[in-house]
């Protein structure tokens, strides 16, 4: 494929101080020194016939169709890797390029099959293109239309075709050997994957070491397929469907990164879905999710109209909106008749937009009159939010995803960019292969640590649970050095914080000699990583849920804040504390008020000056006290005292831990509503069910892990005839309490009034722009790519003492090893979406990865079923037997809801916010023969809730 | 609310407040992180525990003094 609709340069800008000036046909350009003649030339509109350049990436100059005249020269150079030099005098166009021209592309084309019309490219090509903007009248090594010898395209030569990756096809017979399908698997994405194999005639692309796609080391980005200038890479979806007639600009709904994305769809339905070049999250790279993996949307197990019950065990009726929205209402409004005003409460997702998530924290404020809301932010980053408020002010990563390009050291913790952040990732190792050095902190060999021209120059491979020992002892190198950065200190900290901190710092506990035994990391390892990070220069913290989902995730979010003020690293480019967040609309949902104790913008419920604003815009009195968070709606649920819950998007019976106390706190309320597109597994506990709408049906926004705001846009009608937020409306509304937004972009105008950091923001403004980062207001009109500049937040930035407290979850005799969890790239999440698409051939199951030594004291083969139990519970999983592990810690995701996985995860949680530990859990390991106990009663639950659904013809 | 669960978490409050702040402002500050945190339903459980046991509550000292000191005054700031 290709993508002709974007301004191409054919080679990529050039940062340089020093501008020279040249002619090109006449016309004078002036470009930053080092452009190549290409660029220079496109940008005065003089675009040069080119095929194996791109402005994507590095040019190559193999094709030799971009030949140019230079005055004074002999020869004609290729202008894409010609560097404009100052007074030069080139010519684009002549009598002789032409014929040149001609003669190359006759060449090319003599080995590529001419059946242009019923080609998947027709119409999308370059190679046709560019025949036709050389004049390619005849191929002369051809005979009556035929070719003549050897060629790739018929017969017994014809080179072979790969289809083994479920989204594109591989045609070996249409390849012109460009290399840029190698170039872009290098340079953009990394994974090094592609070679040109042979010479002259005989080179071809290979996948690996001449494998099948699917068996490479491919991770199936599509880069490659998006650069190929031919239909040699090709999406299966265009060779079905053909080509788009129409194109949306939206944003990506799986992880925190955010990509922007053209929908190329036909009709109602997407065909393509390719990412946007001026995308600022993402600059035109994409992951498999993203790219690939939408089919979801339209998978038949899409719930797509209201139903009701009287039970959980009662069968579903099929009823129309009204009635499924009355009936919510009624039963809500009895519940707090019966029980109370705070009986009831709302769970808003990271998954849904910003205007819903606002409009169901609004319903639970101003309509149930409480705060009892809470977001799936409480089981992955809430930490962040109450660390990074008390040290800097504000709950928000420092940065924009570009600041990396200026980091020298990137220090990775608890996070595996590869997996769960996969264009990131991408970026993170394009910035080590520039020279960047890397310390990564993992419990696990995550793909970082050792990766093609990749190599983390420290690895803490530490014991799950003792991140904040290492961060200690980090800080104690860096001040018992003396490498503060004490001009920063002194001028933007608070200096009695500081003094106290560094007292503390300073006990002889927190030297990593001391603190080898528990944390498991060498202390010469541990002194050679501060020194890296504290040396000059631009150092970053980027940090995922291998730090918050702890008994002490705030604390180490509070110790990472320490670490990066001890040493001047924030408040600049190429440095910064980032969490990278899970869920696409993690930062939007926190951001949006959605938290039991905060308003929008994150101010606190018993602000009287903030809540006497809402009050004014919403009318009606707002309580002042905060709310239930989502474990302790679970509590409450168990002791009676809550009993109604409106779910939007959220799937708690899968994401939260220790699923039996989920279940049992699901049965014992009286009305359970799930708005969602998939009978989810909390579904299976609803009394309500409103069918919700995917990202491509449906108007708003998403916040990415950079606080950036970027729009969705609706691609085809909602399958169900509501957009989300128009439930929500609805709802409200039966509860008696109006609400008549006509389109989400009243909504955002709504969070812009009441939300300083918002002020600023509009879907207009979104529109013309492409992506606002907040905070966006007067002070900063065109948003903050970069926070704390100048100062902090909070005004002195505060150090805090972040004492290692052990977790009380131990390895003993009974449960002598640590479980901890993580993410892979072809899945999201609990996988709803994913898993109902071709990304099953990548992950089909969750497994348990173990050491060999481990497996081996337990008779555990790869691939041998194993029972893991906790004090929680007890579940089945397939073994992984590998030495990523380190011994004494299993790993395993998440993804599919047989898996049980949290069925043994505990209810401990993080001292500050209820973040559930789900990265330590003590457990014991067994060969087993069968699926436990929950996973059989699972099954037949499973199969008795779809029994239960009305029958589909 | 299971109140033992209560005890345990507002434990790991108080443990965090013993380094993070002066002896004499660990109650202030578990008091304040309580008050502007948890639910006040919560808070009357666990005060409610509190003078059930007085003298057997499980809660450290800073922290039996914090929730001695919760009367029904809404969260600080
Ligand atoms: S899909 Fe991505 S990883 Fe796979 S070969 Fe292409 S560029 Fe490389
Ligand atoms: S597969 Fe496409 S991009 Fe790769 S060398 Fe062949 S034509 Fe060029
Ligand atoms: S899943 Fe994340 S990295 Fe992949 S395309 Fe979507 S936003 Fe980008
Ligand atoms: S575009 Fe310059 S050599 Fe191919």
């Amino acid at each position: 494929m290709s993508r002709r609709h974007e301004a191409d340069y054919g080679t990529p800008p050039v940062d340089s101080d020093r501008q020279v000036t040249l002619s090109i046909d006449g016309q004078q350009v002036t470009v930053p020194e080092g452009t190549s003649l290409m660029r220079a030339a496109a940008m005065v509109e003089r675009d040069i016939p080119k095929l194996c350049a791109t402005d994507s990436l590095e040019a190559w100059g193999s094709c030799r169709l971009c030949l140019v005249e230079i005055e004074g020269r002999r020869g004609y150079p290729a202008s894409c890797t010609t560097p404009a030099e100052d007074g030069m005098v080139v010519r684009t166009h002549t009598p002789r390029l032409a014929q040149l021209r001609r003669n190359t592309m006759e060449l090319t084309i003599s080995d590529h099959p001419l059946d242009c019309l019923s080609c998947a490219a027709n119409g999308d090509c370059e190679l046709q293109d560019m025949a036709g903007v050389v004049g390619l009248r005849e191929v002369r090594y051809a005979e009556h239309g035929q070719p003549c010898g050897a060629n790739h395209f018929e017969g017994a030569s014809r080179a072979p075709e790969d289809d083994s990756n479920p989204y594109f096809s591989y045609d070996a017979a249409k390849c012109i050997v460009c290399n840029r399908c190698v170039r872009a698997c290098e340079e953009v994405q990394g994974s090094f994957a592609l070679t040109i194999t042979g010479r002259g005639f005989d080179s071809r692309v290979a996948a690996g070491a001449n494998e099948a796609f699917i068996g490479s080391e491919c991770v199936s980005c599509g880069a490659c397929v998006q650069t190929c200038p031919t239909a040699t890479l090709m999406e299966k979806s265009v060779i079905a469907h053909g080509q788009a007639e129409r194109r949306v600009i939206t944003t990506c709904a799986y992880c925190g990164v955010g990509c922007s994305f053209v929908a190329e769809a036909k009709g109602n339905e997407v065909v393509r879905m390719t990412p946007h070049k001026n995308g600022q999250a993402n600059h035109g790279h994409a992951c498999v999710k993203g790219r690939f993996a939408w089919g979801y949307a339209t998978h038949p197990d899409r719930i797509t109209t209201p139903m009701v019950r009287t039970t959980i065990d009662a069968p579903w009726r099929v009823v129309s909106w009204d009635e499924a929205i009355a009936h919510a209402a009624s039963e809500f409004r009895r519940i707090q008749a019966q029980h109370g005003r705070s009986a009831v409460g709302g769970i808003t997702s990271s998954r849904c937009t910003n205007e819903e998530t606002y409009l169901v924290q609004k319903l639970v404020r101003a309509a149930f009159g409480n705060n009892n809301v809470d977001t799936c932010a409480r089981v992955c980053h809430s930490p962040t939010g109450y660390g990074l408020g008390q040290t800097f002010g504000t709950s928000a990563g420092t940065q924009d995803f570009d600041s990396i390009d200026a980091a020298d050291v990137i220090m990775v913790i608890g996070a595996n960019p590869t997996e769960a952040h996969p264009v990131f990732g991408a970026r993170l190792k394009r910035r080590i292969r520039e020279g960047a050095r890397l310390i990564v902190i993992d419990p696990r060999d995550i793909e970082l640590v050792s990766a093609p021209h990749v190599r983390a120059d420290f690895h803490l491979k530490l014991r799950p649970g003792t991140n904040v020992a290492v961060a200690n002892a980090l800080a104690h190198v860096i001040v018992a050095e003396g490498l503060l950065d004490e001009a920063y200190i002194a001028e933007r900290c608070d200096d009695a914080a500081f003094r106290r901190w560094r007292d503390f710092i300073m006990q002889p506990e927190n030297a990593p000699e001391a603190s080898a035994a528990a944390t498991g990391v060498a202390a010469d390892t541990l002194r050679g990583a501060a020194r890296l990070y504290a040396r000059q220069g631009n150092s970053a913290i980027y940090y995922g849920l291998g730090v918050t989902e702890h008994a002490q995730g705030s604390t180490m979010v509070m110790a990472i804040a320490n670490l990066a003020m001890a040493t001047g690293n924030v408040g600049r480019r190429g440095v910064g504390v980032n969490p990278l967040r899970g869920q696409n609309n993690v930062q939007g949902s926190c951001d949006m008020g959605s938290f039991p104790h905060e308003f929008p913008g994150y101010r606190h419920v018993s602000d009287s000056t903030v809540r006497a604003s809402f009050e004014d815009a919403w009318g009606v009195t707002l309580e002042a006290e905060p709310g239930l968070r989502i474990p302790n709606m679970f509590e409450a649920a168990l002791d009676g005292s809550f009993r109604g819950l409106y779910l939007q998007g959220e799937d708690l019976a899968q994401s939260d831990p220790n699923t039996r106390h989920v279940e049992a706190a699901l049965r014992a309320m009286e009305c359970v509503v799930v708005q969602d597109i998939f009978l989810n597994e909390t579904a299976k506990f609803a009394h309500v069910f409103l069918p919700g709408a995917s990202f491509l049906e449906k108007n708003g926004t998403f916040t990415n892990a950079e606080r950036r705001i970027s729009m969705v846009r609706k691609v085809m009608p909602p399958l169900a005839g509501k957009e989300d937020w128009e439930v929500t409306q609805a709802l409200a509304n039966a509860l008696g309490y109006p609400m008549n937004y006509t389109h989400p972009r009243e909504i955002m105008d709504e969070i812009a009034r009441l939300t300083p950091t918002f002020a600023g923001v509009s879907h207009a403004r979104l529109d013309a722009l492409g992506s606002l980062q907040w905070p966006c207001n007067d002070a900063a009109p065109d948003g903050t790519p970069t926070m704390h500049v100048g100062g902090f937040v909070r005004g002195k930035g505060r150090f805090m003492p972040t004492r290692y407290i052990p977790t009380t979850e131990k390895a003993n005799r009974r449960f002598p090893l640590l479980l901890t969890t993580g993410r892979i790239l072809s899945q999201y999440n609990v996988g709803a979406q994913t898993r109902r698409t071709a990304n099953v051939a990548w992950h089909a199951e969750d497994t348990l990865e173990i050491h060999p030594h481990d497996a081996e004291e337990r008779g555990i083969g790869d691939g041998d079923w194993v029972g893991i139990a906790s004090r929680a519970g007890e579940t089945v999983l397939r073994a992984t037997v590998t030495p990523r592990m380190q011994p004494g810690v299993v790993y395993t995701t998440f993804h599919h809801p047989e898996s049980g996985a949290n069925v043994i995860t505990t209810d401990n949680s993080d001292w500050a916010t209820n973040c559930p530990e789900y990265k330590v859990t003590a457990v014991q390991v067994v060969r087993v023969g069968q699926p436990s106990q929950w996973q059989q009663r699972h099954r037949e639950n499973d199969h008795q809730q779809r029994s239960l659904l009305p029958r589909r013809d | 609310m299971d109140s033992e669960h209560l005890v345990r978490m507002a434990n790991e409050i108080g443990e965090f407040f013993e380094t993070a702040t002066e002896p004499d402002n660990i109650a202030d500050e578990v008091r304040g992180h309580l008050l502007r945190y948890w639910a006040p339903s919560m808070r009357a459980a666990l005060k409610d525990h509190l003078a059930g046991h007085p003298a057997d509550s499980g809660l450290n000292p800073h922290v039996a003094a914090a929730v001695a000191n919760l009367r029904d005054e809404p969260a600080g700031n």
